[in-house]
């Protein structure tokens, strides 16, 4: 059996722990965060964090089309509606997360079909094929999506803030 | 400083594991961190990350009415999918206070949401023992006071209307 010698052994900087890897000997490094988590590192400390529906946030300022990505959350600030589009099939997973906000002042948003086949229910409505959702021409529409079936994608809209328009 | 740590007694790690101190061996010893779910980790070389998992299987169950009555776990989310029958959830009847669960609407079969006394459902200022969704796509989520004598799971984040019995 192979035994660690303090010849191997890096130097731990704070934070950081051993962690085996395929060179054969350990190296130095912290936890890193995955979905929907934060590490916090200290001396002599590491701390995991829920951050519950707290979604990765991008901001957009007149971005064109954006296609959308699962488990992240979108800020419109744009004096024209942005314009979304779903991910490509098999992108997400079933249970993910896309949630649209829009900005005080700003001109709201659309979120088009990736294809044909994808459909978006809200409430007891469903897209059209090729349809959209929208929360155009308005100030603080809001929107969370989850992917309930996978490949073609179904989406369901939810914790709606102003008129949505669904076609 | 030079590093004084005394490791010629630590056995080999594999990738993505650590050292974790064994009481019962009395020293550090090779481990994998160890998650419950829906929390997971991923092992890399050299790498550990943790978050949770996003596997549908884990976390977020799709479910039909052929396993009814589906008691809910917390911290999970439930997607009804049965286009004939009542798909039939049961709130978790042990949680802490601030724990929470979601259900997606999806199937036309509908679905019924239970509590189990002396838990009730608390929706707006009314009180319910369970709350069947009227539409296809109608979404709620609840979360856990721990009250008593009377604990409440806690209605929000509500799409589309309900029906309270």
């Amino acid at each position: 059996m192979t035994i660690n010698s303090a010849l191997n052994m890096p130097k731990l900087a704070t934070g950081q722990m051993y962690i085996g890897s395929s060179s054969g000997f350990p190296v130095a490094a912290a936890l890193l965060p995955g979905n929907g988590c934060k590490v916090t590192i200290g001396a002599n400390s590491t701390n995991v964090t829920n951050l519950g529906d707290s979604l990765n946030p991008n901001f957009l300022l007149n971005p064109g089309t954006v296609i959308l990505q699962p488990n992240n959350k979108y800020v419109c600030n744009s004096i024209l509606a942005v314009n979304f589009v779903t991910p490509i099939d098999l992108t997400a997973r079933v249970g993910d997360l896309i949630t649209i906000t829009d900005f005080f002042n700003s001109a709201g948003w659309n979120i088009s079909l990736n294809n044909v086949s994808q459909i978006i229910g809200f409430v007891n409505k469903n897209t059209s094929p090729g349809g959209h959702i929208s929360g155009a021409g308005q100030t603080n529409a809001a929107v969370t999506l989850m992917l309930v079936r996978s490949n073609p994608d179904f989406w369901v809209a939810y914790s709606t803030t102003g008129n949505i328009t669904i076609v | 400083m030079p590093f004084q740590s005394n490791a010629s007694n630590l056995q080999a790690l594999q990738n993505g594991q650590t050292y974790l101190y064994n009481s019962v061996a009395g020293r550090s010893i090779p481990a994998f961190l160890s998650t419950v779910a829906p929390m997971a980790s991923l092992v890399g070389s050299g790498a550990i990350l943790i978050g949770y998992d996003q596997n549908a299987s884990i976390s977020t169950f799709r479910l039909d009415s052929s396993t009814n009555p589906n008691l809910m776990t917390v911290g999970c989310t439930y997607i009804p999918t049965d286009v004939s029958s009542p798909v039939n959830f049961v709130l978790p009847s042990t949680a802490v206070k601030g724990e929470c669960v979601k259900v997606i609407g999806f199937g036309t079969g509908l679905f019924k949401i239970s509590a189990t006394s002396p838990q009730f459902i608390a929706i707006g200022n009314n009180a319910a023992n369970f709350v069947t969704a009227q539409s296809q796509f109608c979404v709620i989520h609840f979360f856990y006071t721990a009250s008593t004598p009377t604990p409440s799971w806690e209605a929000y984040g509500i799409t589309g209307s309900f029906k309270l019995n």
